[in-house]
């Protein structure tokens, strides 16, 4: 049961009327009896593994209560094992035997690994990463082990945020779990309107992007310039809005039931620094791993080549948490690069932003214009004859904006241009990181990857760019990416759901219809969420 | 909470009065494609027995010459094939209403449809109910989902329709092309433009086709019909040997699943496999040639049960 299928409208349509008809002291069990159903959904058998996870972590929670230091450490050390065992299991051993195969094979070993018949169970590394964290918290003392076995399942196993994420603290959730709530009409329509933004950031933004990408990987080899850059910005935007989509879902539906999760994801498309985009992305993954293994290995208070090995340990380990592919492992490892590179390379970039956009400032407003002229006049004169079509569009978009900003330097508003053109040209530099890694997150094999960073700066024409889709359907791609920048963009100034409650309820409704009926009619067909494979 | 329910209903009610006014309301082409689902159900009702009833996706309604069984077997011949995208369990469920003794079904699903776990149908099932509302009375609860699933692609298509009609050329799909029986000859005098899609056969059928068939044999039974299973039509190109040795393989071993069902088949699978030169637009329409020589063999597999032939040659 997706939530992007009717079923999961039934569904939670049912359990919130249920939730709220019950009396308090029953709503855990029907909570409880609504998750292992959500769950079991896919494979009934499935249902067994988190009660063994649940059963690991009550019962080392409670036995660390009062121990002494030693057996707290070794109770915390045999739960984690436990927890991070099934995971491998499930997740990682196929691809460790293949691994170790492969070196067989490199070395003329003749011996054959054996494989495991398993379908990876949904959102194993979710709920695996929250049940550890609630031991660690029980061990570091920051929580009292919870004593109820049904609440500490639900916990483990509660349906909005169990096949992928956010992932939850125990210090948080946990807690709500034993609060009477009541039916608020606020926070309820509050939870509906950021489902229905998830579901139009799924259905309508990331399967539609998901159709160009989809096309180019599956069979990347056949092509080379603008549609593998095409496909892998596509599949940067695709990724946030499925993922994000799920947990805007996913919180929005716990919103309707009274309880709070943690943001998931905050613009990360605007971020101006790779290590601000990782403060953006995955919030509770990344603060996760922050809390329970960037600190404890010492963090940033550690001598400075220590400090970058945390880093590249912490990025490794995140891509491998993604994936059991080297793939996964390398985008993890390259994000680790581009922020140990961009500490090491900060006052540098600082210097030349500093030294490049003064140089700007000092340049007289006549010779922008004269230069931007110049370039529009060579565009218009010269493209198709002296140069490409694509220089021509690109020398005259250049041509413009040195216009523009002639014009800018003779009004008050140009100190705010330059801030702008910072910002732009920060966020433009930190998208690019992150779509650059993307390659080794879509891309099946290292083969393939290899070949897209070959490929992907050869022969940029715009011909054959559409991949056999029409104009319609390929400007429609970037059309939904312009509206959730645009949302983006307003979310800058405040929640947009707050700033709705505002507006009469004419408007209101007229919009939550427009988002209704772009839903409707800009939907393709539903696919399944990346992240539930994780 | 009283507010809160009241607004929701209204919200809702909105919404599906303009996805289904869209949807049912707006004009229709009569002659389209999907629309000669009404023909097929006059057939059903009105040709009389012994008949046979002839069932599966739109290999049937482009490979088959119902003129030809008829006079070969001196039964009347009813061709209910014509969309894949229906789902072998509406096929199913829209001629059980219709059963009775005297009647033949022979249901012959495209491999792919016994591979896919979506037995509900596509966008088609939505599509049907607006030429042929009575199908809903059809409708099992896959049918439903699938209904609800694709609700809101066929309102975007209808809307796509008003905004941008596409023009009708003389060899796309058209109801006006079928037959009296049922059979689509609108392809027949065309150049083939055949497009390669990747080959499905499974090796079993899922858990749903198999469900779908039981059903459809305990319905005959209890109505006193006969139900056969027969292959569709499949293309593997001429100099491909090693596509052919795989789907020979899995043909063998979806046959040997199909005959766990307990229902009698018509003829061997590698039979109805056929080459590109055979073929139309798809790897399952078969040109004028094709359909020919499918005919001939499903003719001559029929042989093995002299009581599907009333008139001896």
């Amino acid at each position: 049961m997706f939530f992007n299928s009717p079923e999961f409208l039934l569904f939670f349509t049912v359990v919130t009327i249920a939730f709220f008809a019950l009396p308090h002291r029953f709503r855990w069990i029907m909570l409880l009896a609504a998750s292992y159903f959500f769950y079991m959904c896919w494979n009934a058998s499935y249902g067994l593994l988190i009660l063994f996870t649940t059963v690991v972590v009550y019962a080392s929670a409670v036995l660390i209560e009062k121990r002494s230091k030693g057996q707290k450490q070794l109770i915390l050390a045999a739960a984690v094992l436990l927890c991070l065992g099934v995971l491998f299991i499930f997740k990682y051993y196929n691809f460790f035997a293949h691994s170790v195969q492969g070196f067989f094979d490199l070395v003329h070993v003749d011996k054959r690994m054996p494989l495991l018949q398993f379908i990876l169970p949904a959102g194993i590394s979710f709920y695996t990463f929250q049940s550890i964290g609630y031991v660690v918290d029980v061990y570091r003392g920051n929580r009292k082990p919870e004593r109820h076995f049904g609440i500490l399942a639900l916990y483990v196993s509660f349906f909005p945020q169990l096949v992928a994420g956010p992932i939850e603290r125990s210090t948080y959730l946990l807690p709500q779990f034993r609060k009477r709530m009541t039916f608020d009409y606020d926070r309820v329509t509050d939870g509906l309107k950021l489902m229905a933004w998830g579901f139009f950031k799924k259905l309508v933004v990331a399967d539609r992007l998901a159709l160009y990408v989809d096309r180019v990987h599956i069979n990347p080899m056949q092509y080379e310039g603008l549609p593998l850059i095409l496909a892998t910005t596509f599949f940067a935007w695709q990724i946030y809005c499925d993922f994000s989509a799920y947990s805007d879902i996913a919180i929005g539906s716990s919103q309707v039931l009274g309880y709070d999760l943690m943001d998931n994801f905050n613009r990360p498309f605007h971020a101006k620094t790779i290590n601000e985009f990782w403060s953006r992305w995955h919030i509770s993954l990344i603060t996760w791993l922050r809390d329970y293994l960037y600190i404890p290995l010492g963090g940033n208070r550690v001598s400075r080549f220590r400090w970058y090995v945390n880093i590249m340990i912490v990025f490794t380990l995140s891509g491998l948490w993604h994936g059991a592919r080297w793939t996964f492992v390398l985008w993890g490892a390259l994000n680790g690069v581009f922020i140990i590179i961009s500490h090491l390379t900060i006052k540098r970039r600082l210097a030349v932003k500093d030294w490049l956009f003064r140089g700007i400032e000092r340049i007289p407003a006549a010779l922008h214009a004269l230069a931007g002229a110049a370039a529009v006049a060579a565009a218009v004169y010269g493209a198709g004859s002296h140069f490409s079509i694509q220089a021509g569009i690109i020398l005259g978009a250049a041509g413009c904006f040195l216009l523009f900003l002639g014009f800018a330097r003779t009004r008050s508003f140009f100190p705010r241009v330059i801030e702008g053109m910072k910002g732009f040209i920060a966020v433009f530099i930190t998208v690019s990181l992150f779509i650059l890694g993307a390659v080794f997150f879509r891309s099946q094999s290292l083969e393939v990857a290899v070949y897209y960073f070959g490929h992907m700066f050869r022969n940029l024409t715009f011909q054959g760019a559409a991949i056999g889709f029409n104009t319609a359907e390929f400007a429609a791609m970037f059309f939904v990416i312009l509206v959730v920048e645009v949302f983006h963009a307003i979310q800058r100034h405040g929640s947009i759901r707050h700033m709705l409650r505002e507006k009469p309820l004419l408007v209101r409704w007229a919009l939550y219809h427009v988002l209704v009926f772009g839903i409707l009619i800009g939907m393709y067909k539903t696919l399944q969420f990346i992240y539930f494979q994780f | 909470m009283r507010k809160f329910i009241i607004k929701v209903i209204i919200f809702v009610a909105i919404v599906f009065s303009y996805l289904i006014g869209v949807v049912y309301f707006l004009p229709v082409d009569r002659d389209s494609y999907i629309a000669a689902t009404v023909d097929r159900h006059r057939n059903l009702e009105r040709t009389p027995r012994p008949r046979i009833i002839l069932i599966g996706g739109s290999s049937l309604a482009f490979g088959t010459d119902s003129e030809m069984i008829h006079r070969a077997t001196g039964q009347n011949v009813v061709n209910m094939g014509y969309h894949g995208g229906l789902g072998i369990q509406f096929y199913a469920n829209e001629i059980k209403p219709y059963l009775g003794k005297g009647d033949t079904v022979i249901a012959m699903f495209e491999h792919q449809l016994l591979a896919d776990p979506n037995v509900g149908g596509g966008a088609p099932i939505v599509e049907v109910t607006i030429f042929y509302p009575r199908a809903f009375c059809y409708f099992t609860p896959r049918n439903v989902k699938a209904y609800f699933d694709y609700l809101p692609i066929t309102f975007q298509r209808r809307l796509r329709g008003i905004f941008s009609p596409r023009e009708v050329d003389e060899h796309t799909y058209r109801r006006s092309k079928f037959n009296r029986y049922g059979d689509y000859l609108g392809h027949l005098n065309v150049a083939p433009n055949l497009g390669i899609s990747p080959r499905i056969v499974p090796e079993k059928m899922t858990d749903q086709a198999r469900d779908v068939y039981e059903g459809l044999r305990d319905c005959c039974r209890e109505k006193g019909a006969v139900l056969y299973i027969a292959f569709a039509p499949i293309m593997v190109e001429k100099g491909n040997t090693a596509l052919r040795r795989d789907i020979s393989a899995r043909l063998d071993k979806l046959t040997v699943d199909m005959e766990s069902l307990g229902i009698p088949i018509i003829g061997r699978a590698q039979d109805f496999v056929y080459s590109e030169d055979y073929f139309y637009d798809t790897i399952y329409h078969l040109n004028a040639k094709g359909r020919r020589v499918r005919m001939e063999a499903l003719l001559g597999a029929m042989r093995q049960y002299p009581e599907l032939f009333l008139r001896r040659r």
